[in-house]
């Protein structure tokens, strides 16, 4: 099925990452036309050149089945045409992987071509509004034409009519919406200009005693809208590199009905078939004997066997080849990615007190100014009102912070920090203690151990004995060991669990890779042999980051205190680090114990490494999960932090508090705006359609200031 | 005196067909992606293009 008979292309372990997509419906872009014509719609967040562009629509050329694709630069998707007979979506989505643009499987919101729409005939209405007010500017008089000018006022307030309903109506309706759920948006004082406006020329039109203000009002809509539409722009060149990715399965291939089921279709008793290296989605009792490795949720890196019939938990990856399993228990629809994702829903950065707050504000900031002009001019009273609504607006208050820390978790990535949300930022400039879990955390996840290497000359043979396992002792030895593979060197090869690699050369020398029990020797190291003669011992150990000793000192001179809060039994800490955590060294702790030792810790960051952590993590401040080269998924974490970059968490820590201090200068600077322009409002300097034209652009101008500062304080590479 | 509402009643006419053709525009997708084009062009070998959805 694949192009190319090169032997070039995907592996195919790949593959099972979208096998699910077999399935995909047209919540996923899926479209079928007809037996042989289909096209799917597809997210691709790596796009961003031209050569991306030119490669991804040129994929009919290199993969049978395509029969075109058009990409959508702007919106970072892509198009493809295809012939459902001769390739399907995984292999689709695997090629598209391989090249370097991994399917975003998050379905994304379309954007909509109507907001453009609307923004057209705003301006359509603005125009043809303006044109028909300006005989009256220029003169027209009422005595000799009334009739015309009757003419004229009333198709301005026609245009200016229809551009409140078609295109202004978003505003109203939101602020509608607001007003019924009784809070406070920011939409209500735009929305109350732009009635009022409307009522009182309304009301002057039909006395006859002017044209009112409709030329402003189509106007003041058009610029809003315009406003809103640059903003967007200028907010999708600055959208933030991606966090986190997730990668868990969607669907499963159930055996009893011979096809792929949606998790949240998964019934009690169903009998699913897990491929090797899949992630259990529900829970299920295993058919056969299984190895399980619940490193993603627990950060345990041994494997756990599993005799028939056990009951396997959500979240561990299979070991061994194709298990079938019966569902134990209903899969929650999506409890597999609720694991990963937040269950607190996000407030916002301005708080609803805050927003109540300025709204009322500006509305009794209004009144007043239109009280007090009501008494000098009563012709300009309800114009001055409007202004001081439109551009006390404090967009660029609310667009700030979440603007600076979003970013900022973008920058932090190269840092090797991924924050579920830019939240986290603001937290990690608090810290003042930090609890470090052992196992994983100051300790290496990955088995590192000593290789007692007896048979040099047979590395080449061992190594690709180790390579073909998943086990994380064959990944050590494969380590360990310094020597290329050779791919034909081995004819068969087999794994039984908790025992090891049964295998044979191709010089007919039986192989075998693991435990004592499998060979008849002592328990404790791994031993590979090979015909009878010991070729290599290998001892896994655990071994502490000493790289961290540095680390430790720049965290104290910060200010931070450090804690060792872990589960296991005492053991040894290097030297150095005495200095670092005195007496503040808790062993044997359960997670219950855990989370106590934490609780009355201010601003505490806890960093750990999976499931046995959860209670920890939900009593810091902020928990962050330490990964060693797997990116799996970590409850109730706040983050992910990739091991091999924890020398750099000095760095993290001080880049996030000049974000902070960032953000307080821009909620200034905005502040400042809007006072500026408040004041200059009440004083009449201010006309509704200039008010609109400010506003966004103190929006952008905030926002360009902290993203500009975001990336100033970024690490230079 | 007439005049003046037989022309903007034309001018109005030919603005509401501006206004259509625009909406049209916007309603098959030509807004959607605005930089594509631009890239696309510099593709070396042209072949037949499926018509857009």
């Amino acid at each position: 099925m694949l192009s190319g008979d090169s032997g070039y292309g995907p592996a195919p372990e790949l593959l099972s990452k979208y096998e699910h997509l077999v399935v995909a419906t047209a919540d996923e872009g899926f479209q079928r036309y007809s037996s042989t014509a289909a096209l799917w719609e597809v997210s691709l967040p790596a796009i961003h050149c031209t050569s991306c562009l030119i490669l991804l629509e040129r994929m009919s050329e290199w993969l049978d089945g395509v029969t075109d694709v058009r990409v959508s630069f702007s919106a970072k998707r892509a198009t493809v045409y295809f012939n459902p007979e001769l390739v399907s979506i995984p292999v689709v989505a695997t090629w598209l992987d391989f090249v370097g643009y991994p399917p975003s499987l998050i379905p994304a919101k379309r954007q909509h071509s109507s907001e453009v729409m609307k923004l057209g005939i705003a301006g359509f209405a603005m125009g043809n509004a303006m044109m028909s007010a300006f005989p009256e500017y220029f003169g027209l008089d009422a005595q000799g034409h009334s009739e015309l000018l009757i003419l004229f006022r009333y198709s301005t307030a026609f245009f200016a009519t229809v551009s409140l309903i078609v295109a202004g109506r978003f505003y109203l309706e939101s602020a509608w919406k607001a007003i019924r759920g009784r809070t406070w948006s920011l939409d209500i004082p735009i929305a109350i200009g732009m009635t009022a406006l409307w009522g009182w020329s309304s009301v002057l039109l039909v006395q006859g005693t002017s044209g009112g203000y409709f030329d402003s009002l189509s106007g003041l809509i058009f610029f809003l809208l315009l406003g809103k539409f640059l903003q967007r722009r200028t907010y999708a060149a600055f959208s933030f590199e991606r966090t986190v990715n997730d990668f868990l399965p969607l669907s499963v291939f159930c055996v009893n009905r011979g096809q792929f089921v949606r998790l949240g279709d998964l019934q009690e008793g169903d009998t699913i078939e897990l491929a090797k290296g899949g992630i259990v989605p529900a829970e299920v009792h295993a058919l056969s004997d299984v190895e399980i490795d619940y490193s993603f949720i627990t950060g345990e890196s041994q494997p756990v066997s599993v005799k028939a019939g056990d009951t396997l938990l959500v979240g561990g990856k299979i070991l061994s080849e194709g298990l079938r399993a019966t569902v134990a228990k209903k899969a929650q629809s999506t409890s597999v990615e609720q694991l990963w994702k937040d269950e607190v829903p996000d407030t916002g950065w301005v708080s609803p007190k805050m927003t109540a707050w300025f709204t009322l504000t500006v509305i009794a900031l209004a009144i007043v100014g239109g009280l007090v002009w009501w008494d000098i001019d009563p012709t300009r009273a309800i114009e001055i009102s409007v202004s001081v609504l439109i551009i006390a607006c404090p967009c660029a208050l609310s667009l700030a912070a979440p603007f600076a820390y979003g970013t900022a978790a973008g920058v932090l990535s190269k840092y090797g920090v991924f924050l579920k949300s830019g939240r986290g930022v603001e937290e990690l400039a608090k810290i003042k203690h930090i609890a470090w879990d052992k196992t994983g955390t100051l300790t290496r996840q990955n088995i590192a151990g000593d290789l007692e290497l007896h048979r040099r000359e047979w590395s080449g043979e061992l190594a690709s004995i180790v390579a073909r396992s998943a086990h994380p002792i064959a990944a050590g030895i494969r380590r360990a060991l310094d020597a290329e593979i050779l791919p034909e060197a081995i004819t068969q090869w087999r794994e039984v669990n908790g025992e090891g690699i049964h295998a044979r050369d191709i010089q007919g020398r039986t192989w075998f890779v693991g435990s004592g029990t499998g060979c008849g020797r002592p328990a404790g190291p791994t031993y590979a042999v090979c015909d009878g003669t010991l070729v290599a011992l290998y001892r896994p150990s655990a071994a502490y980051r000493t790289e961290l000793t540095l680390v430790f000192r720049e965290l104290e001179d910060l200010g931070i205190t450090h804690h060792l809060i872990s589960g296991d039994a005492p053991r040894e800490l290097p030297q150095e680090w005495h200095a670092s955590f005195a007496d503040r060294i808790h062993f044997e702790r359960s997670p219950g114990q855990k989370a106590q030792l934490i609780t009355p810790l201010e601003n505490c960051l806890f960093i750990g490494d999976g499931l046995n952590d959860i209670d920890a993590m939900k009593s810091a401040a902020i928990g962050l999960a330490v990964v060693e080269g797997k990116l799996g998924y970590f409850p109730k974490s706040d983050g992910i932090l990739f091991a091999d970059q924890l020398h750099q968490f000095t760095h993290v820590l001080r880049y996030s508090k000049r974000m902070v201090a960032t953000v307080k200068a821009a909620y200034i600077l905005s502040l400042v705006y809007n006072l500026t322009g408040v004041v200059l409002a009440l004083i009449g300097h201010l006309s509704p359609v200039i008010a609109a034209v400010l506003m966004p652009l103190s929006s952008i101008s905030v926002v360009l200031f902290v993203v500009l500062f975001a990336w100033g304080f970024a690490p230079k590479d | 005196m007439n005049i003046i509402f037989l022309l903007l009643f034309f001018s109005l006419l030919i603005a509401a067909a501006f206004l259509a053709a625009f909406v049209w525009s916007a309603k098959s997708g030509q807004f959607e992606d605005v930089e594509g084009p631009a890239m696309r062009m510099l593709r070396e070998e042209r072949k037949k293009q499926t018509t857009n959805s």
